[in-house]
């Protein structure tokens, strides 16, 4: 009896020591090893990408007609890898825990001797509480992950709503609005074609945003500069709206758009090909630096001066939508864009014609060209002899007044606000007229007879001015100073400084 | 598994999102210890 009471004694004293020592142990074995688990877990999708990491369940989605980027990873991928990270986590908690529960159940066999027993009972214990308080660490460990995933995005976002708004503050600082040439439209921010080696991928919005802060990464892998503050201009670009390329690096340099407009033989494109050729004339003289900023227009004007210098008279405009003449004009104030826009008179007869030169919405500078040989009053006073040898050069074109009211009317219609809007009231041929000195203005509403003309350009513009130009070079290859006079009015109001304006 | 452009994307980011984790991590237990 004694024996039995000995041994239960024992058996007492073991289990008092035995079952707290084995929980106790249970419990810091999964305290720790839980969270330390979850870190592994951590490890191995943020650092160490072994090659068996299983797929993530969660993955960003993005439309179908997203940019051929790579998202940034604060935009989705890292939530994903956050979501990525606890399931790895967990997974191997499992397993951790099956280890653990296996063990238990071993000691707690019926086969197993008494001794064991309390091992399983106080293991049991020990690696429930222990995984209990391991899981809230691991939890605590995860949110702050979480956490540092948040906040990291929130900043990221606001880098990237910063930067644009610096960009955009720059733009707006220096005046650069952007047109592309094609279309006509308003361009708010040039797309770019990746400039990787074989790669063409069309990036139509590079800004701060889900594919990049500062720099994105095409899906080919080449890096692109997300703002022209950042030197994106390098790059090939290209109209959001058209797709059509834009040679002349957008958001370098302020852009000027010039409508040239009047009736049908007026002498638009001879002016045209006058200012350009003036331009060049400067660039060789060494005053400033022109050049055709796109292969189209060097194309196009590349004779300009070739025709100007031979006398012969300039091809019929097509009647087509006109693409713009885009010429790049360095001087001491700095570099502009002119684009200019030459349609066909016929153009501006008929409203719904007018209405589709989209270009006219964004200009600030208008020139009306008006052939005073079209007039009727004035045609009709010249004499018999004079008439049959200017017979030939003369436009029989409407009246320049339906043209200037069609064309009137209409910028006002696309919401150019005309108080702050200037136009060049250009009267050509002046070397075939040789008209007086003095006011062309009252020569107009004296000769012509464009008294309504005149008032009503007074009355809607916020400047109007009055020229005679004569498109012709002398034999040493100068152009007619007139060119120069109205060219050095038209660029003012720009900012342009242009040889001999005295600034 | 994210494509090679991806992988090479997200390397730093991902490195980086780990170092804080870690970093505030023993900045806690660090105050914990200061603090008990």
């Amino acid at each position: 009896m004694w024996l039995g009471i000995a041994f239960a004694l024992f058996y007492v004293i073991y289990l008092a020591i035995v079952v707290p020592a084995a929980a106790l142990a249970a419990a810091a074995v999964y305290a720790v090893g839980v969270p330390v688990r979850y870190f592994i877990a951590l490890g191995r999708v943020l650092a160490v990408r072994p090659p068996g990491l299983p797929a993530p369940r969660r993955q960003p989605r993005l439309p179908a007609d997203a940019d051929p980027a790579v998202l940034q990873y604060f935009y989705g991928p890292a939530v994903a890898d956050a979501d990525q990270a606890i399931r790895a986590a967990y997974d191997d908690c499992r397993g951790f825990w099956d280890a653990g529960a296996g063990r238990i159940k071993s000691y707690l066999r019926g086969d197993r001797p008494w001794i064991t027993r309390p091992l399983g009972v106080g293991g049991a214990i020990g690696m429930a509480a222990g995984t209990a308080i391991g899981a809230a660490v691991a939890a605590v460990c995860a949110l702050i992950q979480l956490v540092a995933v948040g906040v990291s995005a929130a900043l990221v976002r606001a880098a990237g709503a910063g930067l644009r708004g610096i960009d955009s503050a720059l733009l707006r600082v220096k005046n650069i609005r952007m047109v592309c040439p094609a279309c006509s439209e308003r361009v708010p921010y040039p797309g770019y074609v990746c400039p990787g080696d074989g790669c063409a991928r069309r990036h139509r919005d590079v800004r701060p945003g889900r594919f990049g802060i500062l720099r994105r990464r095409c899906e080919c892998g080449t890096r692109m500069n997300t703002l022209l503050l950042f030197g994106s201009s390098r790059m090939a670009a290209f109209c959001p709206h058209c797709g059509h390329p834009l040679e002349h690096r957008p958001g370098e340099a302020p852009e000027i758009v010039l409508p040239f407009f009047g009736a049908t033989g007026a002498g638009k494109t001879r002016l045209l090909f006058s200012i350009v050729t003036q331009l060049q004339v400067w660039t060789r003289e060494g005053q400033l630096t022109a050049e055709f900023a796109d292969s189209v227009t060097t194309r196009e004007l590349d004779a300009a001066e070739h025709i100007l210098r031979s006398g012969n008279a300039t091809a019929k405009t097509p009647v087509q939508l006109p693409r713009a003449h885009v010429i790049r004009v360095s001087s001491g104030k700095g570099t502009r864009i002119l684009h200019m826009f030459d349609a066909a008179g016929e153009r501006f007869y008929h409203s719904d014609r007018t209405q589709e030169l989209a270009y006219l919405g964004q200009a600030r500078t208008f020139i009306l060209v008006i052939d005073p040989l079209s007039v009727e009053a004035f045609w009709a006073r010249l004499p018999a002899g004079r008439r049959a040898e200017l017979g030939p050069a003369r436009s029989t074109a409407p009246s320049p007044e339906l043209a200037y009211q069609q064309t009137h009317q209409e910028i006002e219609a696309m919401g150019v606000p005309l108080r702050k809007a200037r136009l060049a009231v250009v009267f050509s041929r002046a070397d075939l007229i040789c008209p007086p000195d003095g006011d062309p203005a009252e020569w107009a509403r004296c000769e012509l007879g464009l008294g309504n003309l005149i008032r009503s350009a007074h009355h809607s513009f916020k400047e109007t001015c009055y020229f005679h130009t004569a498109a012709v070079m002398d034999s040493g290859g100068a152009m007619d100073e007139s060119v120069a006079v109205l060219m050095r009015w038209v660029l003012a109001g720009d900012g342009v400084a242009l040889p001999g304006d005295g600034s | 598994m994210n494509g090679p452009v991806e992988e090479r994307t997200y390397l730093w980011p991902r490195r980086y999102v780990f170092a804080v984790t870690l970093a505030v991590i023993i900045m806690l237990l660090l105050v914990l210890w200061l603090v008990v």
